[in-house]
This record gives structure tokens, C-alpha cells and sequence, in this order.
């Protein structure tokens, strides 16, 4: 008797437990982010890094935590006690607020200065310019987003209906709108189909990434040195698979292995 | 008559001349002009002389090559063949002729004393051989020939007696000295007739940044050629650094190949430093050449060459080494003034001397209050007698001094890879202290010009949620069971109705067909005879029958007499039997139709012969319509 009561005050109090986690988190999320806020403007910015990574690891995917997080770390770079790889957190975290809200002009133009600041630090150590070209299919498929490619499909399904239906009329009008309808219906549909399934394909299977390291070299699966042009800090990758500490990476058309620890997997495109 | 006796008179003095010529000049041209002589033609026992050899032919030819002499005995050979290209401009008559070939020296020791012959030396030339002329050879016994008087001897001009103790005697000049062969360039075989090139490179295996001598040769044997055209060897992967100015002209020297000794030019020489790791290719170079020995504009190119190219080594890497800074170097500074106001500035000079890639920049010393402006650079490089560049670079920065006091301005390390001594080693130079004396205004610790960051956005101070994502239409199922959808189900409806019209056409095509039209007047045939309608059920055959024979093969019988029906139908391919069978069941039906005895079996027997008729009968391949 005495054994039973034991275990449902266990479970009575693991349940209370439970609702009391779940009802604080919110608020231990807001309590970071605002103290991570008063670090910054108090110009305490290891401890506001802190707390935005710590906002951060618990997957709060809030454009202001990440967009302030990348101010904490540029304001190390500005306050001269940056760190190695600063520049390239503070790209990865205004990157995440654009993969969250890509219309958010003040990260886009964070995001561009912290690039341009890399590109003037290479330029000062004689290291030359590397460019990343994107492969034709990136280019393609970039070209609108997904959705875009998704609705010019279905219209393309609706107009290919359509002129199939009106083939059917008898000779006039009715029968030359299908005429016509058909071809283009069937050519467009051809087209945005496959663009919106590869544009589909590559959101599900790449994972954006920033280089967090001043340069990530590109190695073999093996790790040892290929000899191509290492990849500069704070530009973007693409994250294929990881084996150990290695992870394949796509930066342009060129594709290798590096150090996970030297990349930033993008959180919200988890 | 004696006009065209002339004329014949003409034309065969004019034919004699043209073959006269032609032979002349076919013969001019059929073999080498070969001259031989022994230098000096005088000698004593154990003395080496030379024969000398020399073969031309029209500079439109190859020149003769592979030398030969056949020494008698008394005579031992001591070297050669050397084989020298000549070319030889001679005007004749005001003619300009070019020629061009081989001047061949052995070296010859005489052995036995006597007047001796000595050849014929021959020379091989389009496949033939050809020999020269024997020589004739006077050999002394041992000191009985005559001293020759050395001309610039100014002791001897008037043939006194030697001082003592004076000046030995030079040795007797015999023979101009061919230049002596390198035999660093020699080579086994040509690489190709009368002109080629040869590139090198003085390593294979070299480290990032290590520098690696490429050297292109252009060999010449007989002949003249000339450059028209030359595309220097690509060389993407390495910096790339000539030694040589247009202006030098490297000595020509001389390198047997193939046992020929042909003249050998450096081109080019150009220090090259691998960018990157891997097997790196430097291309070939090349060049087309025009001109004598040559036939027309001949294009010759080096071979590719590959270099390995490897990482340094890690271990013993220092700290701040960077990738290519191979080489060994020293570092020097200069500090002006060494005492500045708060706020001031100091010219710091680093000079960055030594062998190999310089770099192009340094590593400067980052302390607090102390502002290190970009460096100007002025550079010197020079090559060394072993072919490695060398020079110095000397990087002078504007240094602002922000806070007061005795400021330590630290040391500049140049960490880099020896490759003489296979370690890293590093340069380093000390800068000194400035003294910096307070300023009574306020000093900027840095210009806000500086901030590249200025024009980031304000601090967030809500955490605003994430904007809601709508969801995308390609995760949902029925996006694309819609985009198929659409155009499918059109295309199977379509299908679909054709399907079920073509049904109802074969269905209605049946109906209509003759077989089926005399399959049912059969029928009725049958059914007359069975209720004894003898009359009715002969009508309902005859018609069964010409509907029949029109759907067996297309004869329309109702049109034809009889007699002539049986022929219609074999000539429609009907065989005779059943033709006849045919003729025969119509004038059967006939009769039972007019024949008022006729009895109900007969009927019967009729429908039966009938049916077998229509069964027997061929089936046509597509049936005909009643209409048609």
C-alpha cells in the first residue's frame, strides 16, 4: 500500500515538474533575450553572446535573437576584442534571419558589410579574391523561389487542361484556343514541374552553412589537403552529410570535405 | 626550205642546251661538294694531326650527316668524329648562293713513318653514301721535321737561339680548337632535324612556394633557321618570374647529340613558384621556325612537364607560418623619431631581404594605443649566379601612437620554410620602444572613419516571433496529383470515349456486314424449310447464296448469267468445286421455287448443302458493306 502511494507521488510530482518546465521556458526566453540585449548595450558583449547563443541552443528561432546575436559578435569586432571567426558568426546569424524572413533588409545589409569586411581583410593579407560561381542548376533554380516555380506549374497543369478540353470542340474558336493552349500548356508545365521538384529536392536535402573559421580548407574525404582554394570566412555553403568530424561541403561548383567545427549549420533550416 | 632548216637548227641547239642544263643542274644537285685535307700534311711519328672533312649541298637540302673515315695502317684514330654545321654564302657572277652542311675533324695520331694515303672519309646524304678524296700524309720520324716558326714569337723573328731559362715554348696551334662540348646538354638523339627545342626544370619534387628553374634550349644543326613565331609555355599554376631580359643573349655552346655536335642556344629561363599543392603541368612552348636547312615554316614545341608539389612539412610548423613562404630571409627595421607626442605618428621601415618568393606582407604587432596604418612597398630583385631570385622588399608603415608613455612596439616575425636546410626558421626584427609624451588635447583611439560597421541597423529589443511560414505547395500530395491531374484525366477520358466509339462501330459494322446478312437469311431459309414453306425457304437461300459469293469475293452474282457464274467465280478465286457447287444450289432454288411438287426434304437438304457452301467458302479480309 504504503509502495503504491510512493509511486503515484512520483508521478504526480514528475507531471507538476514537467508543467513547470514548459511553463517557464517561454519565459526563460524572453529573460535571455533581454539580458543579452542589456549586455550589449551595456557594452558587455561576451556576456550578450552568451546569452544569444544560449537563446540559440534552445532553438528559438526568433529573426531578434538571431539578428542580435550577429550585432554581439560584430560588436566585438568593433570594439577590438573581436575573436577568430567573429565575423563569420555574425554572418551566420544574420544569414538565419534571412532564412526565417528573407525581406529583412537590415540583415541582408549586416550580412553584406560583414562580407565586404572579410573581402578587405583578404585583400590586406595579399590573399587573392575567391569566387564562387554557382553551378548552372543553383542559378536556374534560384532564380525564383520555390513557391514561384510551384504556382507557374499548376497554372502551366490548368492551361494544358484546358487546351486538351477545348481540342475537343468542334472546328472555331473554341477549337483554335485549344489548339494553341495545349502546346504552350504542355511546354510550361515541362518546365516548372521539374524546377519546382528540384527546387523542393534541394530544400530537403542541403543544408545551408557559414564558414565560421578564417579560412576552411577543402580536403578529401580522407582529410588530407586537395590543393583548391580554401574556402573564406563568413561565406555560405551548402552541408551535404558528415562523416566523423569531417562534413562534405558545395561552395560553388567546388565540393569537399572540411572541419565540421568550421562551419554553421543555419538553425532554422533545421 | 632553208627558213625551216633553220628553225629545226634552232630548236635542237635549244633542246640540246635545256637537257644540257638540266643535267647539270640535276647533277649539281645529285651530290655533296666534299673537300678533305690533313692539317698540317707534315708531321712527325707520335704527333696527332687533323683531318678535316667538309660536305655541302644547296641550302634547299637536308644537310649530310653520319660521318665515316677508314684509317690505313700507321695511323690510330684519337677522337672525333666533332661535326660542326657550316653555312657558306658565296656570290657568284653576282649570283648569291646559299649552302649548307657539315665540317667533320677526327684527330689522328701517326704511328709509322713514310709518305701514306690516307680515306676516302664519306658522308651519308639522301640515303647514299659519298666519299672525298684521298689525302696524302708526310710522316717524319721523330725530330727530324723542322720547327715551325711561331710568327708572334718575338724572341724568334730572327731565328736567335732561345733565351735560357726563358719562356717554354706555347704549343704549336695546328688546328683552330672547336669549342668544347657541354655535356649537360648532350643528348643521345635529336629530337628532331636541324632545329629542335628542350625544356627542363631543375627539380620535379619541390614544397609550396619553393622555387623550380625552368630552361628551354633550342638546338641547331646546320642551317640558319629563324624564330617567326613563339607562345611561351603555360604555366597557370605558378608564379612566374623571368630571368632572363630581352636584351641577353646567352653565349652559344656546343653539345654532342646523336655524335654530332650541334649548337645549343638558351631561350628562356624563368623561375617558377607552385601556387598550389598537386602535380602541377607547365605546358609546352611553342615555336615555328623559317629559313635555311628548312623547307618550308616548321613548327617545333618542348615537351609538357610535370612537377610535384607538396605541402610543407607540419611538423615543427610555427605559429603565423603562411602557405608559400619558402625561401630563407632576414628582416631589418628602422624606427624615426623614437619620441612622439600623444596622437603623433613614426615611420616604421622593415626591410625584407633574402632568396626566393618574397612575401607580400607582414605580420605587424597589434598592441593597445598603437595604430598601424597600411605599408607602402618598394621592391628590388635580382637574380643570383645559381639562378635564384633574390632582392629585397622594404614595407615602411605609418604607425599612430594613441597613448602615452614608453610604448613597446614589439618585434615583426617572418615564420618561414628553409628548403636548403629542410626547417622552418624565422626572421625576426625588433622595433623598440617609442617614447610617447602625453597630449594636452584629446587623442580619437581610432578615426570613426574606420568603423565599416557604422551603418548596421539598431539593436532589436522585442523578440518578436518568427513570421508564420505558409506551407509550401510542393510538400502537399495534392499539388502534384493536381498538376497530373488535370491533363491525365483529360487525355483518359479522351481515351476512354474512343475506346467505346470504336466498340460501337465494330458492334454497328458487324450488323451490317454481309456475312451477318447471309448468315441471317440462312437462318430464315432453315426455318422456312422446317415449317415446309419450300418456296419461301428457296428464296431465302438463293439470296443467302448471292449474298454469300458477294461477301466471300466481292461478285456481285445476282448480275451474271448462270452459265458464266461458275467461270466468275474460279477467275475471283473460288475453287472449282464450290464454284460449281454454287452454280449448281441456284438452279437448285429454282426449281424448288417454281416446281410446285417439290417436297419440304428437298428444301432441307438445299438449307444443309447450303450452310456448307457458306462455311467452305473463303472469308474475305475485311467484309464488305451491304451498301457498297
Amino acid at each position: 500500500m504504503g509502495r503504491r502511494r510512493g509511486t503515484a507521488a512520483l508521478a504526480a510530482a514528475t507531471v507538476v515538474a514537467w508543467v513547470a518546465v514548459c511553463a517557464a521556458q517561454p519565459r526563460d526566453s524572453a529573460d535571455l533575450f533581454h539580458k543579452g540585449v542589456e549586455s550589449l548595450a551595456a557594452g558587455d558583449y561576451d556576456k550578450a553572446v552568451d546569452a544569444f547563443e544560449a537563446l540559440a541552443d534552445r532553438g528559438e528561432a526568433s529573426p531578434a535573437a538571431a539578428y542580435d546575436r550577429g550585432l554581439a559578435y560584430l560588436a566585438r569586432v568593433r570594439g577590438k576584442s573581436e575573436r577568430p571567426g567573429d565575423l563569420g558568426r555574425a554572418a551566420a546569424a544574420f544569414e538565419e534571419v534571412l532564412l526565417v524572413d528573407p525581406d529583412d533588409a537590415e540583415a541582408e545589409h549586416a550580412v553584406e558589410l560583414v562580407r565586404a569586411e572579410v573581402a578587405r581583410r583578404r585583400a590586406r593579407r595579399s590573399e587573392g579574391e575567391v569566387q564562387a560561381r554557382p553551378s548552372l542548376d543553383r542559378i536556374v533554380v534560384g532564380l525564383a523561389p520555390e513557391q514561384v516555380w510551384a504556382w507557374s506549374a499548376l497554372v502551366a497543369s490548368w492551361v494544358l487542361t484546358a487546351g486538351l478540353v477545348l481540342r475537343k470542340a468542334p472546328r472555331g474558336p473554341r477549337y483554335l484556343a485549344g489548339l494553341i493552349a495545349t502546346p504552350i500548356g504542355l511546354v510550361a508545365l515541362l518546365v516548372f514541374a521539374p524546377l519546382a521538384g528540384y527546387a523542393r529536392h534541394l530544400r530537403r536535402t542541403v543544408h545551408p552553412a557559414v564558414v565560421v573559421v578564417p579560412e576552411a580548407p577543402m580536403l578529401d574525404a580522407s582529410g588530407a589537403a586537395t590543393g583548391r582554394d580554401p574556402v573564406p570566412e563568413a561565406s555560405r555553403v551548402e552541408l551535404h552529410e558528415q562523416s566523423g568530424d569531417l562534413v562534405r561541403i558545395r561552395y560553388g561548383t567546388s565540393e569537399g570535405w572540411t572541419h565540421a567545427a568550421g562551419v554553421r549549420r543555419l538553425r532554422a533550416s533545421w | 626550205m632553208i627558213a625551216r632548216w633553220a628553225l629545226r637548227v634552232i630548236v635542237a641547239m635549244l633542246v640540246g642546251l635545256t637537257v644540257v642544263a638540266v643535267r647539270s643542274g640535276a647533277w649539281a644537285q645529285s651530290r655533296p661538294s666534299i673537300r678533305a685535307a690533313a692539317l698540317p700534311s707534315d708531321v712527325e711519328v707520335g704527333q696527332v694531326f687533323v683531318f678535316r672533312l667538309t660536305a655541302m649541298v644547296s641550302v634547299s637540302d637536308q644537310p649530310p650527316d653520319k660521318p665515316s673515315l677508314s684509317l690505313p695502317a700507321g695511323f690510330v684514330l684519337r677522337g672525333g668524329p666533332r661535326v660542326m654545321p657550316q653555312t657558306q654564302v658565296s656570290i657568284t657572277n653576282g649570283q648569291m648562293q646559299q649552302s649548307v652542311g657539315i665540317e667533320v675533324s677526327w684527330q689522328v695520331e701517326a704511328r709509322a713513318a713514310g709518305r701514306h694515303t690516307i680515306g676516302p672519309a664519306s658522308v651519308l646524304w639522301q640515303g647514299k653514301r659519298f666519299e672525298s678524296g684521298r689525302v696524302q700524309v708526310n710522316v717524319h720520324p721523330p725530330g727530324t721535321l723542322p720547327r715551325r716558326q711561331d710568327p708572334f714569337d718575338l724572341f724568334d723573328i730572327f731565328g736567335l737561339p732561345k733565351m735560357p731559362g726563358g719562356f717554354p715554348d706555347f704549343p704549336q696551334i695546328e688546328e683552330p680548337s672547336l669549342p668544347p662540348p657541354d655535356p649537360a646538354l648532350a643528348m643521345a638523339a635529336p629530337l628532331a632535324r636541324t632545329v629542335f627545342l628542350r625544356a627542363e626544370v631543375d627539380k620535379t619534387d619541390c614544397v609550396l612556394g619553393e622555387q623550380v628553374t625552368l630552361r628551354v634550349y633550342e638546338y641547331v644543326s646546320g642551317g640558319a633557321p629563324r624564330q617567326v613565331e613563339a607562345h611561351e609555355p603555360p604555366a597557370v599554376d605558378f608564379l612566374q618570374r623571368p630571368l632572363l631580359s630581352p636584351d641577353d643573349e646567352p653565349p652559344v655552346r656546343y653539345a654532342e647529340v646523336g655524335g654530332e655536335m650541334w649548337r645549343v642556344r638558351l631561350i628562356r629561363k624563368v623561375a617558377l613558384f607552385p601556387l598550389k599543392v598537386g602535380t602541377l603541368t607547365v605546358g609546352p612552348m611553342d615555336v615555328d621556325y623559317q629559313g635555311a636547312g628548312l623547307r618550308a615554316r616548321t613548327p617545333r614545341h618542348t615537351t609538357a612537364l610535370q612537377v610535384r608539389v607538396a605541402n610543407t612539412p607540419e611538423q615543427g610548423r610555427p605559429v603565423g607560418y603562411r602557405a608559400g613562404d619558402v625561401g630563407q630571409f632576414s628582416l631589418s627595421s628602422e624606427v624615426t623619431p623614437t619620441a612622439v607626442e600623444q596622437g603623433g605618428s613614426i615611420a616604421v621601415t622593415v626591410k625584407l631581404a633574402g632568396v626566393g618568393n618574397l612575401p607580400l606582407s607582414l605580420d605587424v604587432p597589434r598592441r593597445k594605443g598603437v595604430e598601424w596604418l597600411d605599408p607602402t612597398t618598394r621592391d628590388k630583385t635580382d637574380v643570383t649566379d645559381d639562378d635564384r631570385v633574390r632582392g629585397e622588399r622594404v614595407f615602411t608603415y605609418v604607425v599612430r601612437m594613441l597613448e602615452p608613455g614608453a610604448v613597446d612596439l614589439g618585434a615583426i616575425e617572418l615564420p618561414f620554410y628553409n628548403p636548403w636546410h629542410h626547417a622552418y626558421e624565422v626572421a625576426s626584427t625588433r622595433l623598440g620602444v617609442v617614447h610617447v609624451t602625453p597630449s594636452a588635447q584629446p587623442v580619437s583611439s581610432a578615426p570613426e572613419a574606420l568603423d565599416r560597421f557604422a551603418s548596421v541597423g539598431p539593436l532589436r529589443r522585442e523578440l518578436t516571433p518568427a513570421p508564420a511560414r505558409s506551407r509550401l505547395l510542393t510538400d502537399s500530395p495534392l499539388f502534384w496529383v493536381g498538376l497530373a491531374g488535370g491533363p491525365a484525366g483529360v487525355l483518359l477520358l479522351g481515351a476512354a470515349a474512343s475506346v467505346w466509339r470504336g466498340a460501337r462501330a465494330r458492334v454497328s459494322a458487324w450488323r451490317d456486314s454481309l456475312r451477318r446478312h447471309a448468315a441471317v437469311a440462312l437462318r430464315e431459309a432453315r426455318e422456312a424449310a422446317a415449317r415446309g414453306a419450300v418456296g419461301e425457304a428457296a428464296a431465302a437461300a438463293e439470296r443467302a447464296l448471292h449474298i454469300g459469293l458477294e461477301a466471300s469475293c466481292g461478285l456481285k452474282s445476282r448480275g451474271v448469267l448462270r452459265d458464266d457464274l461458275a467461270r466468275e467465280l474460279q477467275s475471283r478465286g473460288i475453287q472449282q468445286q464450290q464454284a460449281l457447287l454454287a452454280s449448281e444450289i441456284l438452279s437448285r432454288c429454282e426449281r424448288l421455287r417454281f416446281e410446285p411438287g417439290a417436297d419440304a426434304g428437298q428444301a432441307t437438304k438445299l438449307v444443309e448443302d447450303l450452310g456448307n457452301l457458306l462455311d467452305a467458302l473463303p472469308r474475305p479480309r475485311k467484309a464488305k458493306d451491304v451498301s457498297s
